[in-house]
């Protein structure tokens, strides 16, 4: 595969489930899985060699360093490779939808809970659906 | 002009018959239709009913009164009505004097004519009418001020005291009016709004018309503070630059904004948890449901043991929260405030 995808959630069992979701549909073998925001910074400065684009599927709300934070701090990095990202989050606030959309980084929106029929709308996405073809 | 043709009734107070009869006689010629009563003695006089003349004329000098004591006393029982005085050479003084007691005007008997008689008392009347109208415009103002139910006062603007109050202010801030007229403004006010109130003043010197400068601190008699919305006018009280305020007290439209505030932010924060709080153990309730019926029984990734614990945690929470929002919807309680 010629991109790697990052669940960033809090919650454990989240990051189990979205994982099962990601390999059954064929999205992806070994997604990686972070339990905060800071976590998957590091792990995105670590991947400065390798030209991947990475898909991050972000949880908005988390303690201390929440969606918005991370959003907020990517484009500081200076990453050499492309960053996409699909919200995933438990929120039904129109506001919080209207917020995202307003980053640029941000390719797709999904409310809780997930499920197969969300993964067939990530490969539809626009931005994305390119890497998925080849 | 046709006081020619209105009625005049005019009561004469003369013991002179002479003079009585020329004073008649001039009457006669310029009023067409009259009602002369006639006594000769103050004490005579003081009997009659007032409401059935338009003017009295009196002489200065009767024999069971006379002078200042006859003047005022007449003028006491005259009430409304105008009172001419007819007075000698002798007495021309004096009846100049009368005019500063409240007499209407005075003629010298030996120059009476019965054009300058008819032409005193068409003005007397005429002025008598015109003071009284002030006098009533005067009393509705007094009365619009201490009838208010709106606390008011007025006071100096250069030494602070309180020159009136009005019984709604009385009332109001537990001061009798006496107290009041011995204290000044700030003596209403708690210490630290005392600049506020000198700025206030010096700040809206120029503007015409009514200030309003917004709320202000006040303390009641019984130490109770007070939130007072303050308006007033430039006023004049008796040649002294005064000032006539309004203090229109707020302090439980006040609390109850605030109440209102914050049960708005109580609601608000309620909303953010339905959405936020709520919604986070229930998605995660579906999605493991989600999880469980799309996996065979022998996956060796997913331990129904854990996923049958997962489900319990969030329905243990999806509780707690419920019970928190009770908990905080249970704290708004505006009616308290009554």
């Amino acid at each position: 595969m010629k991109y790697d995808i990052l669940i960033v959630d809090d919650e454990d069992i989240i990051i189990k489930l979205v994982r099962h979701l990601l390999i059954k549909s064929g999205l992806h073998h070994d997604p990686q899985g972070f339990l905060t925001g800071q976590d998957a910074l590091g792990y995105l400065n670590n991947q400065k060699d390798s030209n991947n684009p990475q898909i991050i599927l972000l949880d908005i709300n988390m303690p201390d360093f929440d969606g918005w934070d991370f959003l907020d701090f990517i484009p500081s990095m200076g990453l050499d490779f492309p960053v996409y990202v699909v919200i995933i989050t438990s929120s039904i606030n129109k506001s919080d939808r209207i917020k995202a959309s307003q980053y640029e980084l941000v390719a797709g929106y999904i409310e809780k809970p997930v499920s197969m029929k969300n993964m067939e709308e990530i490969k539809a996405l626009e931005p994305l659906s390119s890497l998925f073809n080849t | 002009m046709n006081e020619k043709e209105a009625l005049m009734r005019i009561l004469v107070i003369e013991d002179n018959m002479g003079d009585f009869l020329l004073i008649s006689e001039y009457l006669e010629e310029e009023f067409n239709y009259l009602e002369i009563e006639h006594t000769s003695t103050c004490k005579e006089a003081l009997t009659r009913d007032t409401s059935k003349y338009d003017v009295i004329l009196l002489d200065l000098s009767l024999p069971d009164r006379s002078g200042e004591e006859l003047v005022t006393e007449i003028l006491k029982f005259a009430g409304n009505i105008p009172v001419i005085v007819l007075t000698g050479y002798s007495d021309r003084n004096f009846a100049i004097k009368s005019i500063g007691m409240g007499t209407a005007d005075y003629l010298l008997k030996d120059e009476l004519k019965s054009d300058i008689l008819q032409k005193s008392i068409t003005y007397s009347i005429e002025r008598k009418k015109v003071f009284n109208q002030l006098e009533d415009s005067e009393k509705r103002y007094r009365e619009l001020f201490h009838l208010s139910p709106l606390p008011m006062y007025v006071f100096d603007k250069e030494t602070f005291k309180f020159l009136d109050v009005n019984r709604a202010a009385i009332s109001h801030y537990g001061y009798s009016k006496e107290e009041f007229l011995e204290m000044t403004v700030f003596d209403i006010r708690p210490e630290s709004e005392k600049d506020r109130v000198m700025e206030t003043i010096a700040q809206n010197e120029e503007l015409e018309g009514r200030k309003n400068p917004g709320v202000f601190k006040h303390l009641k008699k019984n130490g109770e503070q007070i939130d007072v919305e303050i308006s007033y006018n430039d006023l004049d009280f008796e040649g002294n630059p005064a000032l006539l305020v309004l203090a229109n007290d707020v302090t439980l439209k006040f609390q109850y904004i605030s109440a209102i505030e914050k049960q708005n932010e109580k609601l608000k924060e309620i909303a953010w948890i339905q959405s936020h709080v709520v919604r986070a153990p229930l998605a995660r309730l579906m999605g493991l449901v989600n999880l469980i019926n799309m996996t065979d029984d022998d996956d060796p990734d997913i331990d129904k043991k854990e996923m049958m614990q997962h489900i319990l945690n969030s329905t243990d929470e999806l509780d707690r929260i419920i019970r928190d929002i009770t908990n905080k919807t249970e704290q708004i309680n505006i009616d308290s405030l009554k």
